[in-house]
């Protein structure tokens, strides 16, 4: 009975495995055949979807940022489906929670890669997890785009052709805000920081530019309180402690909130010029306790962009989840967007392919039309900052006074790239 | 810097100390008496906080924060005693690889409801106008709000000494701590004991839950977040014991911020440090109970 069996198993394995390579083998030969028109590539299984997976970080802190890349992930993703998709095929969006945890970042990206045979990672919030994930996608020469975590070694020492970043990085931020802070008088600052990767890079960019263009400037403490903390108190308290003029922080989403209601009844507000990231979704959910008056910077805050599309876009975000979108929204969805165009421009989903298309691209994202350059798949994108003060017309505080300071002027020269890429 | 900034260190140091001890003084007494290590016990005081933003959005930001305090250590103790009846009831005398297990269980299963219930999003929970404010310290304002930590703290710490040494409870408590059987043995029911001793630690969580709601972002991962931090006090102080909580947390508290004001970079590590020398010099903590024979 077993021997009987095994003849017709063999033969419809056999069968299988040639059905499953037929759609692979056939659909790159049929339009290179002369193409017999728009029904015969229709009929070579246009159906099949393209898999993409967001591997990103929707649970503590940051959790804030995640669920706003999920949104604007899913947006361009189903823009994209309602035009006919990419290649003529229509697109899928695996998502997945990384916890934050660079190791879990590892195992999801494999799996997305290896199991789910994915054509494209899009990335994390965190740079830490960020960091990790790019050495899988470079292992197994897949597409990784990243757009909201932003650590500068993701473009030079962890690069990898594979790698593209549509957010600014940390050198241009913190370089962006040091231009920012050497126009102020203030001449005895301190720093606070989360305690990881983004933390430490940016304020160290911060610091070593505003020293470059301000020698008179001196830092009087610098603070490195861990991602999450719940107590800032005895950070404030110390920061103030040393008589600071100014303080420039790192810290963002939970934690920016955290810092901002308990430095608030300190008097820390009155006492110094502030600046950190309050971008719209710590505005948002900080409401009536926003401070008016301390500077914001961030990366892609709707409010301050100027293009031809931004207003379309806060339309529709707005209609469809009922919120603004905010920084982190707005460059995921850039990123599903500037790969998607990369595919369309190579012809194919081949991963060397959608690089050659990519590197010098001149991409028209939500901010404005931007430039991939080729050495680090750096977009130019701008530094945005402005000073916090309630907007009626929106129901939170946003921004006045708004500074734009271009990705170019900021980022670290091709030299400077190159000397640290392996 | 002068006097007053080491006043408002110190002052800033306690109100951490105030709310890790608050929860740590639950954790303590549930090993105490019932020799469990409640993994649970920070998901306790995470749905405190998560109650505390709902009852605040329900009542308003005006008061809505202090009957949240009560609303949420009701919830946190009912929740407590939804898991010692159902789980923990189960696992009494087995091996602690089992009750850690099922705690940690709990863990994750609370963590996905909050999740359903509330969402991803953090949220920011408005103080009571009445303590909204500061009050000048040597020239130097300071949050009411922080100084309300430390009091309730010490009001917390009041009533737990009195519950313990002043009550037939407490007798019965500290009987339980030395030897369950033999309390049992004169008549005392245990169990019903052990329930309300695991429902005091979780009603003292779930109200922490929702001070620290008052006081930074209401989010997920803050059950973790601060059961570390609840151990690290608790390994200092001593698994089991009250006074070791309010030693163990104000060592900590004060240790992190000078650590922070004198030595920032190094301010993390000095918590693990003293961890180390107190678990070098008296393994079960500096008032901690020996081994149960």
């Amino acid at each position: 009975m077993h021997l009987g069996l095994k003849g017709p198993i063999t033969a419809l394995l056999v069968v299988l495995i040639v059905a499953a390579c037929q759609p692979a083998a056939s659909s790159p030969t049929t339009p290179a055949s002369g193409g017999p028109g728009p029904s015969a590539s229709a009929a070579t299984g246009s159906g099949e979807p393209i898999k993409t997976a967001l591997i990103t970080d929707s649970a503590g802190s940051t959790s804030l940022f995640g669920v706003a890349n999920i949104n604007g992930a899913r947006m361009a993703v189903d823009e994209l489906n309602a035009a006919g998709g990419v290649l003529s095929r229509p697109v899928e969006l695996i998502v997945r929670d990384s916890k934050s945890k660079p190791d879990i970042g590892v195992q999801l990206t494999r799996d997305a890669i290896l199991g789910d045979k994915v054509s494209v990672i899009f990335g994390p919030v965190s740079s830490a997890v960020a960091a990790a994930m790019t050495e899988v996608a470079k292992e197994n020469k897949t597409p990784i785009f990243f757009h909201t975590s932003n650590t500068q070694r993701l473009t030079t020492e962890l690069f990898h052709k594979y790698a593209f970043m549509v957010g600014p990085n940390t050198t241009m931020e913190g370089r962006g805000n040091a231009i920012a802070a050497a126009a102020l008088p203030y001449k005895k600052w301190a720093v606070i920081a989360p305690d990881y990767e983004f933390g430490h890079l940016q304020s160290e960019a911060f610091v070593s530019k505003l020293r470059q263009l301000r020698p008179d400037v001196e830092i009087v403490t610098e603070q490195f309180p861990k991602l999450g903390e719940k107590e800032f108190t005895p950070v404030i308290t110390s920061v103030l402690a040393g008589n600071p003029e100014a303080v420039y922080s790192a810290n963002f989403a939970g934690d920016l909130i955290t810092f901002t209601k308990q430095a608030a009844p300190l008097g820390f507000f009155d006492k110094v010029f502030f600046t950190s990231l309050y971008e719209t979704d710590a505005l948002q959910a900080l409401g009536a306790e926003a401070p008016e008056g301390v500077r914001g910077y961030s990366r892609a805050p709707f409010f301050a962009i100027e293009s031809p599309t931004i207003d379309g876009f806060v339309k529709s975000y707005l209609d469809r989840y009922g919120v603004y979108p905010s920084d982190w929204a707005i460059m995921a969805y850039d990123a599903v967007k500037l790969w998607a165009a990369g595919v369309e421009k190579a012809g194919s989903l081949d991963a060397d392919a959608l690089v050659s298309a990519l590197e010098g691209y001149q991409f028209d994202s939500i901010r404005g039309t931007v430039t991939i350059r080729p050495v680090d798949h750096q977009a130019g994108v701008s530094v945005y900052s402005g000073t916090v003060k309630q907007d009626p017309e929106v129901g939170f505080a946003t921004w006045t006074d708004i500074k734009i300071i271009p990705g170019a002027d900021v980022w670290l020269s091709e030299d400077e790239v190159k000397a640290q890429q392996p | 810097m002068g006097i007053d900034d080491l006043v408002i260190q110190f002052l800033a140091g306690l109100t951490r100390a105030g709310l890790l001890f608050i929860v740590a003084a639950g954790l303590s007494l549930v090993f105490g008496a019932m020799r469990v290590i409640n993994l649970a016990h920070g998901s306790m005081f995470m749905v405190g906080a998560f109650v505390a933003s709902s009852v605040v959005a329900v009542a308003g930001g005006e008061y809505g924060l202090l009957p949240a305090l009560a609303v949420s250590a009701v919830a946190a103790a009912a929740l407590g005693l939804a898991i010692e009846v159902g789980v923990l009831r189960r696992l009494y005398g087995r091996e602690h690889l089992l009750q850690l297990l099922a705690t940690f269980a709990i863990v994750l299963i609370v963590s996905d409801l909050v999740r359903l219930i509330w969402g991803e999003e953090n949220l920011s929970v408005t103080r009571p106008a009445a303590l909204a404010g500061s009050v000048d310290v040597l020239g130097s304002p300071f949050p009411s709000y922080n100084l309300f930590i430390i009091g309730l703290a010490l009001a917390v710490g009041g009533c737990l000494w009195l519950l313990i040494n002043r009550t037939g409870l407490g007798r019965d408590i500290r009987a339980a701590i030395v030897d369950p059987q033999m309390l049992g043995g004169v008549g005392v029911n245990v169990t019903r004991l052990f329930s309300g001793v695991f429902v005091l630690g979780s009603g003292l969580a779930g109200m922490a839950g929702a001070v620290a709601a008052g006081s930074g972002a209401v989010g997920l991962g803050m059950d973790m977040d601060i059961l570390i931090q609840a151990f690290a006090v608790t390994i200092i102080g001593g698994l089991g014991s009250i006074p070791g909580a309010l030693v163990g947390a104000g060592i900590i508290g004060l240790l992190d911020a000078f650590g922070i004001l004198f030595v920032p970079r190094l301010a993390l590590s000095l918590i693990f440090l003293a961890m180390a020398i107190v678990l070098a010099v008296r393994p079960s903590g500096l008032f901690g109970l020996p081994e149960r024979a």
